[in-house]
């Protein structure tokens, strides 16, 4: 597969997106409920060199699922696979099969910006538009046009990002203004606008002070119950708290001394910070090796 | 704290105090080196006010109406500038018109959209450098091969615009170039993570924040070209126009005025002369207050 | 890496092993009070369970502080959770010894054959339940993933002595009131010492549980 994005207006893959009935606590267990991504092998090459391979990986819908690992174990780039941001990366491959919703991601018809319109992300670092709150927010509706009702759409994904209290008498005000919680708050309403269906997050708070931190993850435990989030952190015990299921990636070393990730364990979370099965992810959780 | 204790506290505190004072002497490199950034400011500013004062002093007694009404004219009592304000103002139209969106689209084309690497686009941006620094007569001298006799444009307006806007092309390509790589690329993924197309993108996000950068670097780039005096008398700029000029038509410019005015013998003519260059000097000033404006308007603090 | 946690639980595991050695021999010396009526013996008993009470309450606070400090997971955790459990049922050992101890009394007339068969019975238990307690700490020790097993098939000696004992009682002349009260006594010491031994099998299922993270249903009657 190929490099940089084709912005030329490609068919559209029909995706239908059955969730899982949000209902009260509990709601369906994690196994049942609706396999959003189905990684087969996927693996990922920069310019050659071979930066992940044969990942075997289902997402959940309506779940959140984490992914865990010492530095240079792929989480990021697995991640950015998953909605194609890969793609605007020079020299970056992607092998293997990632099916989404049960249609392959990579296929020869599949439009990137598609993609991105239904996988948001959220980033390490807060990167709101250098512009007014409320036109961080109304960016994604606007050039998809989605331009009616705007004022209640960005006053609902603000709520529901749990900012809207702290900023409704100053949406014209500049969005660098805000603190890092709260401007990694407005990434994550700025990504919520664009209705998606997966929320991913790269290490969103890792940059952040402890209370935003667990503002944000208090959002992820509601996020979960209309949206599939992935996010990799590189801290075990964030991931203790907010996820259903966790993902150990490590690093393998080849014998040519090059250093590829490979995915070690998966499992629900409970299962890996009480009993994991490999004993790598033993080592790790337990903090015996980084 | 008894005695003893406040002395022995005292004591400390003095010796504390005296290891906190400045324990280097102001070396005299550091010296002389202060000296000398000063001086070199100095000289700059210097200088500049030397040239202001005299401009001022020569020119201001001849800054009256007959200067934006008159023709040029042999008898000094009745000259003017008005044409060659008109023509100045006209070729700044004309370069505004096409020099500049050539000059910016192909800084967008080459820093968003331009394949990486590619061998043909490195060779493409290494001549971009080069070209700003070719002489500008040289320009003249493509201007008058191409444009006055090989498209038979003749020696008009238009052809001595038009050549400006060329010289003018890589230093404002370079400087919006430069203004867009500050654009963060966080912000970029973040619009490309939204399902944004890449044009999407650079129109709504990364233009509107490079603006104060490429605005700066367009007014650095005409005000050069409007001071300019070598490429258009080599198209054929004449120097003696009475008439108002337009696009196709003969025409003289500020500059070569001036130039012309200062060869001549009379005195009042060297005072025209400085009062030509107060207009010229104003008209700089007010592009550069513009794109300060600009620059200020779309300010953003990263 | 974090040498600080691998320090603090290896002085936890120390001090649950001493806490094992400890309540054994408190079970022993309970033994040899009832059935040797030896008053150092008692006194040692007694001695012990006062030590085993105060080593309880500070291992109950190591455990406290290891949680909230360095919040251990996977088999930290398991091992954590298992040497709580365990310095409980060490606990409740020593303190059941004890009780035997305070049990201990002559019997009314030294010649009763059913006397010496009470006592016999109560020796083998008392001897098998510190045995077992030293059992179970050494497969804590060497993390015995058959721990369970193990210690289950030493505790069958124990009910069998135990029925004994219930039989000879029952066996008893009923007008005999003072071989009738001694012989109530021993039954009571003999219900401490299979409880002893009860708790022996909770800390052998408890080190399974660490070593593997499988649980097996708690031994029934759990608490003393």
């Amino acid at each position: 597969m190929d490099a940089r994005d084709a912005t030329t207006a490609a068919t559209a893959v029909d995706i239908t997106v059955a969730q899982a009935p949000a209902d009260g606590a509990g709601a369906l267990p994690i196994e049942e409920r609706e396999v959003v991504f189905d990684c087969r092998d996927v693996g990922v090459t920069y310019s050659g060199k071979r930066a992940l391979r044969a990942v075997d990986l289902e997402i959940r819908a309506n779940a959140v699922t984490a992914l865990i690992g010492p530095s240079g174990c792929g989480k990021s780039t697995f991640l950015r696979c998953l909605n194609r941001m890969n793609d605007l990366i020079l020299g970056a491959e992607v092998d293997g099969e990632i099916l989404y919703h049960g249609e392959e991601l990579y296929g020869a018809e599949v439009d990137p910006i598609e993609v991105r319109k239904r996988i948001g992300m959220v980033f390490q670092k807060p990167n709101p538009f250098p512009k007014s709150i409320y036109d961080n927010i109304a960016f994604g509706p606007r050039v998809l046009g989605l331009k009616k009702d705007l004022d209640e759409r960005v006053e609902q994904t603000l709520r529901r990002a749990a900012l809207w209290d702290e900023v409704k008498d100053r949406l014209k005000d500049g969005a660098l203004g805000l603190s890092g919680g709260q401007q990694q708050r407005l990434c994550i309403a700025r990504a919520l606008a664009v209705e998606p269906d997966v929320i991913l997050m790269d290490e969103p708070c890792s940059a952040l002070d402890p209370i935003s931190t667990s503002a944000i993850e208090d959002l992820m435990a509601d996020l979960k119950t209309e949206y599939t989030v992935v996010i990799v952190t590189h801290n075990m015990q964030q991931a203790a708290r907010v996820a259903d299921m966790t993902a150990f990636f490590s690093v393998d070393q080849g014998e040519t001394g090059a250093r590829c990730g490979v995915l070690i364990e998966v499992d629900r979370t409970e299962k890996i910070f009480t009993k994991p099965a490999n004993e790598r992810t033993e080592a790790y959780v337990t903090g015996r090796f980084g | 704290m008894n005695a003893a204790g406040q002395m022995a506290a005292s004591t400390a505190r003095g010796a504390v105090r005296s290891t906190l004072r400045s324990q280097r002497r102001r070396s005299p490199v550091a010296t002389i080196f202060y000296v000398y950034l000063l001086l070199s400011t100095l000289v700059g500013l210097v200088a500049l006010a030397a040239l202001m004062f005299t401009i001022l002093r020569d020119g201001l007694p001849y800054l009256d109406g007959m200067l934006f009404q008159n023709a040029p004219s042999a008898n000094p009592e009745r000259a003017g500038a008005r044409p060659a304000i008109i023509a100045s103002i006209l070729v700044s139209v004309v370069l505004l018109a096409t020099a500049l969106p050539i000059a910016i689209g192909t800084a967008v084309y080459l820093e968003e959209f331009a394949p990486r690497g590619n061998r043909i686009v490195n060779l493409i941006e290494l001549n971009i450098q080069n070209l700003a620094a070719v002489p500008s007569i040289v320009y003249g001298i493509l201007g008058l091969a191409f444009l006055v006799r090989g498209i038979d444009l003749g020696p008009v307006l238009l052809a001595g615009a038009l050549i400006l806007g060329l010289q003018m092309l890589p230093t404002v390509i370079i400087a919006s170039r430069e203004a867009l790589r500050a654009v963060p690329d966080t912000v970029r993924q973040g619009g490309m993570a939204l399902g944004a197309t890449r044009w999407q993108v650079v129109w709504r996000e990364v233009l509107p924040a490079a603006i104060p950068g490429i605005a700066t670097g367009s007014i650095l780039g005409m005000s050069r070209a409007i001071g300019e005096t070598a490429p258009l008398l080599m198209v054929g700029a004449a120097t003696f126009v009475s008439f108002n000029p337009g696009l196709l038509t003969q025409y003289t410019v500020l500059p070569i005025l001036i130039y012309q005015w200062i060869k001549l013998p009379q005195d009042m003519f060297q005072g025209l002369a400085a009062a030509a260059i107060i207009v010229l000097l104003a008209i700089l000033i007010a592009l550069n207050g513009f794109a300060i404006w600009m620059r200020n308007r779309y300010e953003r603090k990263w | 890496m974090r040498e600080g946690l691998q320090e603090e639980l290896d002085a936890l595991r120390q001090a649950v092993i001493d806490e094992g050695a400890r309540t054994a021999d408190a079970v022993a010396d309970a033994t040899r009070a009832v059935v040797d009526w030896s008053a150092e013996a008692f006194e040692s008993a007694v001695a012990g369970e006062a030590d085993v009470q105060a080593r309880y309450l500070e291992i109950e606070t190591v455990i406290e502080t290891l949680i909230a400090r360095q919040a251990p997971v996977a088999g930290d955790l398991r091992m954590v959770l298992a040497s709580l459990h365990i310095n409980r049922s060490l606990e409740r050992a020593a303190h059941n010894a004890a009780r035997v101890a305070h049990l201990a009394t002559p019997p009314p007339r030294r010649s009763l054959a059913d006397e010496a068969v009470i006592t016999d019975s109560l020796r083998a238990m008392g001897e098998r339940g510190a045995e077992m307690i030293r059992t179970a700490v050494d497969a804590y020790t060497r993390r015995d993933p058959n721990a369970d097993k193990l210690l289950a098939t030493m505790d069958e000696l124990v009910d069998r002595e135990i029925a004994k004992v219930a039989d000879v009682m029952l066996g008893l002349d009923q007008g005999d009131a003072e071989v009738r009260q001694w012989a109530t006594r021993m039954v009571f010491a003999a219900r401490w010492l299979e409880r002893i031994g009860d708790h022996a099998v909770n800390v052998g299922e408890r080190t399974v549980y660490m070593v593997t993270g499988e649980s097996v249903a708690p031994n029934p009657a759990q608490e003393a």
